[in-house]
């Protein structure tokens, strides 16, 4: 039975999380949740606030544009697989230099793993950045 | 009406988070805030923790000044910059409170940290957090290799 013994995490009966005086969840203690896919995959509203792990391959298709504050984040376990982020339609994304990229992707062949990209929604488009293990790391843009 | 059907995160009576036994929010599936920001200053507040801001000032730079930072412990913010292409002297600027808090690039006593090339701004983030002594910062960019954004630092 949760309780809250075991989190610093203020909570209601037990296990309900609450806020403080500042109208914070205070201390909020959470797991992510994690998803692997060996296959293209178009994101769920209902998914927000996953990372999704590419163990092949993988275009990973976003939302409408109208999900403001809808996020996801996308790394590959893998060696070999590429991940491609893609807008709901052309011209979606805001990427490194440009307001209107259709999708980003990992390109070099031994720099794909060990980098996250960060998909966030402004309500009228989607801001993708990266997290690169290394400085070196390149990306492909299609505008 | 929210409920648990459509999302794998536990809930109690279909739409209370609930903890597990290590303490922690299952599977949390969330929607940040994000706050679209045009003037130019613009004060962080703390009960703010967790918002995304997008700069999407079309006259300059704006200027996010942070909470105390001992005030602030535990709270992080997301800074965005989605304005004009290659805009001349568009940006923004993060300025720690009080000054000499900021930890970024070889550097653990900054006052402010911005982006430096003015044709190669948008598309780039900052993420800091407050550990209640320090501001650590952290800038997430799409392009890094030589040619990219490079990060501004005023101590």
């Amino acid at each position: 039975m949760p309780h809250d013994s075991t989190s610093d995490m203020r909570v209601l009966e037990g296990n309900k999380p609450m806020n403080d005086t500042a109208d914070a969840v205070y201390l909020m203690a959470y797991k992510v949740p994690t998803v692997t896919k060996a296959a293209s995959y178009t994101c769920k509203v209902s998914e927000s606030g996953t990372h999704f792990i590419a163990s092949a391959s993988a275009t990973f298709t976003l939302p409408a544009v109208t999900n403001t504050g809808c996020e996801y984040w996308f790394a590959s376990s893998s060696l070999t697989a590429t991940v491609t982020i893609a807008g709901p339609a052309v011209d979606n994304l805001i990427v490194f230099n440009d307001l209107a990229a259709d999708t980003i992707a990992t390109d070099q062949p031994n720099m794909l793993t060990g980098m996250i990209f960060h998909a966030i929604c402004t309500g009228t488009k989607w801001l993708v950045t990266a997290e690169v293990g290394n400085i070196l790391q390149v990306l492909t843009i299609a505008t | 009406m929210p409920n648990d059907a459509i999302s794998t995160m536990p809930t109690i009576m279909g739409n209370r988070p609930i903890i597990d036994t290590d303490g922690c929010i299952t599977n949390l599936a969330a929607k940040r805030p994000v706050v679209i920001v045009t003037a130019a200053t613009r004060l962080v507040k703390i009960e703010e923790s967790g918002t995304y801001f997008i700069n999407e000032g079309t006259a300059g730079s704006v200027n996010f000044t942070l909470p105390d930072v001992v005030l602030a412990i535990g709270c992080e913010y997301w800074f965005g910059n989605c304005g004009t292409v290659g805009a001349s002297g568009f940006n923004f600027t993060i300025t720690g409170t009080p000054i000499d808090v900021m930890v970024t690039d070889a550097d653990i006593d900054a006052d402010t940290i911005s982006f430096a090339t003015a044709s190669k701004m948008v598309g780039n983030s900052f993420h800091v957090y407050s550990d209640g002594c320090l501001w650590i910062t952290c800038a997430e960019m799409t392009k890094v290799v030589a040619g990219g954004t490079i990060v501004t630092v005023t101590s």
